[in-house]
């Protein structure tokens, strides 16, 4: 039962696909522009978990191994902070105009 | 002892300026007048002046400056230069590429003087008589613009100094021909005689045209003063292609593109349909002067004749035959300008068989006499015409002699020129050809060609006698055979057109003093002055002296001069010919058609000759059936497979329904659906994973010797889809003898590719697998070949 105290790597691998998954579902399967945005979100902090997990799990002693994945990490955070801030403020404004945010009516730019 | 003369570029410029205001400035204008047309005097008023402007122009430079020229070179004596230059003026380089430099320039001299003179004096008589004759016509300006560019590009073609320049006045006379053939085109037969004789000349153009490229191949020059250089006389005279010089190739197809303007066989057929043109148009144009266009340019050539006897035997020949079978086909004509037509195909082929034989000055003579005395018989024919309320028909005439006495006179005269009767015009030039056919003897030509010629003309001569007599006496004499209608309308024509026809008469009686015939004293001395001789020696080169030069002092030079006594015979000869044809033709056709001919042409043979002669000799049947059925053949095939299958359909269509669909199926991705795009995207994204992370990994292997294998792995896949950092961990084994037991391991190291090496048991079979283990993930793959070690020593025998 060492899987239930001995956490590896591969545990974080698992929640990251996990997360990732739910995320795909979420932008696949969603109409609602925003929770379409979460879903991108919870995806990109699954990306993050796997970058994090093979940065403690593998780099060991090369430092410089490890921080550049947590480097990668917070880079990932401040475009993600940057993207919710534009997508929600399109999402904002497209349920301002149309009284709507569902993404399969929104297909003014078909053909 | 060329001159610059600053004053040529006019006289082409004149008419052309003058079309130029007919056709475009003064139809423009007139509204400003308050008319809806201009002007008939205005129209015609410009299109005289214009050409006489030319006229007076040229009579002025031909006078002054190029006769004090002439009389300096004349005064030379044995001292003068061969060729004298004339009046010569450079425009500008009108085209500049590479070796090739075609300068818009004119040149004056004795020949282009003479030509010059007779289309614009000519020319202008026509002009004053299309007044008359084209009075009331709905195209009145369009036929005046026509006859000016017409005569604009005839002075082009004979100023031209280069033969490109000529060939531009070439192309611009044939252009002219077939506007003013189809000029009444609301009748389909007038438009479709216009596009056969724009066919016909095309096919000789063409041939001209390449002429041109041959010879630019051959002396890389256009210019004619380049041509006569010796540099490219030597060019010329090289052998070519299957014997002969190429010299013959260029005259040959020189000829080509005369006899399309010139009428001669194959290419005559067009010139009788020609006349469904205006009558003015079929005396200025196919008579007088661009159906010469063909003699003189073989006479401007002439020095390219003078190296190939061939070419001009094949000229004289073509000439001769034409002058035959043209006179025999006027035998059975009925229409008044078809008998013309058919005879200057006729005295065209008299002119050919001049320049061709060498006689060359004879050739320009009789062009000379035939424009005189050809054009008034066209205009004697429309004066007719335009009495008989426009029919040609010479059946229905008959009589008009008590109608209409100045064309009658004058329409006489003509006749007895071209019968070749003393003392008019036509006598002299006719017999200096036939006595010119008569001595023809170059280099190669054999004994009888001359007398053939001599021969085939003095049988077209009776020929041109009796049926010009036929016409006169079908038209003038007997009684008048036309109904009621016509007769109340008969008159003589208004002056404006029998003034030029007694010109052209005037000038047909006199005009034979300039071409006496070369007899010559006991000093070698000529008795009678032979002016033209003279005149044109400057510019055209001697046949005789010519040859002499080409034989190389050899034997056979011609004897270009016969004896007196000779001359005299040939001239009495050709008189008495001309008598026998005109009393023949009085006894038959004196008192109107003859019955007899009538009732012979209806039975026997005499009705298989008839209807032969009647149809032409079948000509235009046979082009009809051999050329233009296949060509149309052809072109129908190549309508459907090539234009309508393959590129309509196929091409265009095709690609047109390729893209259709195409994009159809490509409209499915764009749907504005964000969810498939994603899907889109994911599954994209999750098939590029799957392909990436799956490695494949095999080996390569080779016989060293007899039972030795080298082998070696290949994970090139998967070292660049993971990088060299995982595949540096990678442990390899080989089990080399199925036994499921590693025999070789090594850890993979980019860097260093590996080889195994294993020794078998013996040929045969084996089974090797090799197994890769990924250090990072403890993965395995593992590949297993079957491998075969030959026998090397049964095979080659040597290890």
């Amino acid at each position: 039962m060492s899987v239930f105290y001995d956490i590896t790597v591969s545990h974080f691998l698992v929640l990251a696909a996990a997360l990732f998954t739910v995320g795909i579902a979420g932008v696949l399967l969603r109409r609602n522009a925003l929770i379409v945005m979460m879903s991108i979100e919870l995806m990109l902090n699954a990306a993050n978990i796997t970058v994090l997990a093979f940065s403690r799990g593998f780099a060991g002693n090369n430092h410089e191994a490890a921080y550049q994945g947590q480097a990668f990490a917070l880079t990932v955070i401040a475009i993600a902070a940057a993207e919710a801030a534009v997508g929600l403020a399109i999402v904002v404004t497209v349920f301002r105009t149309r009284r709507h945010s569902d993404i399969d009516r929104l297909t003014m730019l078909k053909n | 002892m060329q001159k610059t003369n600053n004053l040529l570029f006019l006289i082409p410029l004149l008419p052309l300026a003058g079309a130029f205001l007919n056709l475009f400035v003064w139809r423009l204008l007139a509204p400003l007048t308050g008319k809806y047309r201009q002007s008939d005097s205005l129209t015609h008023t410009t299109a005289i002046a214009s050409v006489l402007g030319a006229f007076g122009l040229a009579c002025y430079l031909v006078g002054v400056p190029l006769w004090k020229q002439y009389s300096a070179w004349h005064a030379l004596g044995d001292a003068r230069p061969e060729t004298m230059g004339g009046l010569h003026q450079h425009l500008w380089t009108w085209i500049e590429v590479g070796s090739l430099k075609i300068d818009l320039a004119f040149r004056l001299d004795t020949l282009t003087a003479v030509m010059l003179l007779v289309i614009t004096g000519i020319g202008s008589l026509i002009h004053i008589y299309s007044v008359g004759y084209m009075h009331g016509e709905k195209r009145y300006p369009a036929f005046f613009g026509y006859l000016n560019l017409f005569t604009g590009m005839m002075l082009i073609l004979v100023l031209g100094d280069s033969l490109p320049i000529m060939f531009i006045g070439w192309e611009g006379v044939g252009l002219c021909s077939y506007l003013l053939i189809g000029f009444w085109f609301e009748e389909t037969a007038n438009a479709d005689a216009g596009r056969k004789a724009f066919v016909a000349n095309r096919v000789g153009d063409f041939a001209f045209l390449l002429g041109i490229c041959l010879l630019f191949y051959a002396t890389g020059s256009v210019d004619f003063a380049d041509l006569q250089r010796p540099e490219s006389i030597d060019a010329l005279k090289e052998v070519f292609w299957g014997g002969e010089r190429m010299g013959f190739y260029i005259a040959l197809l020189f000829f080509i593109g005369a006899c399309g303007k010139s009428a001669q066989i194959p290419l005559y057929v067009w010139l009788p349909d020609a006349m469904a043109g205006p009558t003015p148009v079929s005396a200025l144009i196919h008579a007088a002067t661009m159906v010469t266009a063909g003699v003189y340019m073989i006479v401007r050539m002439s020095f390219l004749y003078a190296h190939s006897t061939t070419a001009m035997a094949i000229v004289a020949v073509v000439g001769a035959l034409t002058a035959l079978f043209a006179a025999i086909m006027a035998f059975a004509q009925t229409d008044l300008k078809k008998v013309l037509a058919y005879s200057t195909v006729s005295q065209l082929g008299f002119m050919f068989v001049g320049v061709g034989v060498g006689a060359y000055t004879a050739g320009v003579f009789h062009l000379i006499t035939h424009a005189f005395f050809k054009a008034g018989l066209f205009l004697a024919a429309g004066s007719v015409m335009h009495a008989m309320s426009g029919s040609g028909d010479i059946m229905k005439m008959g009589g008009l002699r008590k109608y209409m006495p100045r064309t009658r006179w004058s329409f006489l005269i003509y006749c007895v020129a071209i019968a070749g009767i003393f003392p008019f015009s036509g006598f002299f030039s006719k017999d200096e050809i036939l006595a010119g056919a008569f001595g023809a003897g170059a280099e190669g030509w054999g004994p009888v060609l001359g007398k053939f010629l001599w021969a085939t003309l003095s049988i077209a001569a009776l020929g041109t006698a009796f049926y010009m007599f036929r016409l006169y006496f079908l038209v003038f004499g007997g009684e008048l055979r036309c109904d009621e209608e016509t007769k109340s309308h008969i008159h003589e024509s208004p002056y404006s057109m029998t003034v030029p026809l007694m010109i052209l008469a005037a000038f047909t009686c006199v005009i034979g003093v300039i071409g006496f015939p070369h007899l010559l004293d006991d000093k070698k001395e000529l008795i009678l002055p032979t002016y033209l001789h003279d005149w044109l020696s400057s510019t055209v080169v001697d046949f005789g002296r010519e040859s002499l030069l080409m034989a190389n002092g050899t034997s056979s030079i011609p004897e270009s001069h016969l004896s007196n006594t000779l001359t005299i015979g040939l001239m009495i000869g050709a008189f008495a010919i001309g008598l026998i044809g005109i009393f023949t033709a009085k006894a038959i056709y004196g008192r109107g058609p003859s019955e007899k001919v009538a009732a012979m042409c209806e039975t026997g043979n005499g009705k298989a000759i008839h209807n032969v002669v009647l149809n032409k000799f079948y000509v235009d049947e046979l082009y009809e059936w051999s050329l233009y059925r296949f060509f149309r053949g052809a072109a129908k095939t190549l309508h459907e497979v090539v234009d309508r299958f393959l590129i309509d359909g196929l091409v265009v269509n095709g690609s047109a329904w390729l893209i259709d669909r195409g994009s159809r199926g490509l409209q499915l991705f764009q749907n504005g659906q964000l969810h498939r795009y994603l899907v889109g995207v994911v599954v994209g994204g999750a098939l590029i994973f799957y392909f990436a992370s799956s490695p494949k990994v095999s080996f390569d292997y080779k016989q060293l010797n007899a039972n030795e294998v080298e082998f070696t792995p290949d994970f090139s896949s998967l070292t660049t889809i993971r990088g060299g950092l995982d595949a540096k961990g990678a442990t390899i084994t080989f089990d080399l003898d199925s036994d499921g037991e590693a025999d070789f391991t090594s850890e993979y190291h980019p860097q260093k590719p590996m080889k195994v090496k294993w020794t078998f048991g013996g040929a045969g079979k084996y089974k090797v697998s090799m197994t890769m283990t990924d250090a990072v993930f403890d993965e395995k793959y593992s590949v297993t070949r079957t491998i075969t070690v030959k026998d090397l020593a049964v095979k080659g025998g040597v290890k």
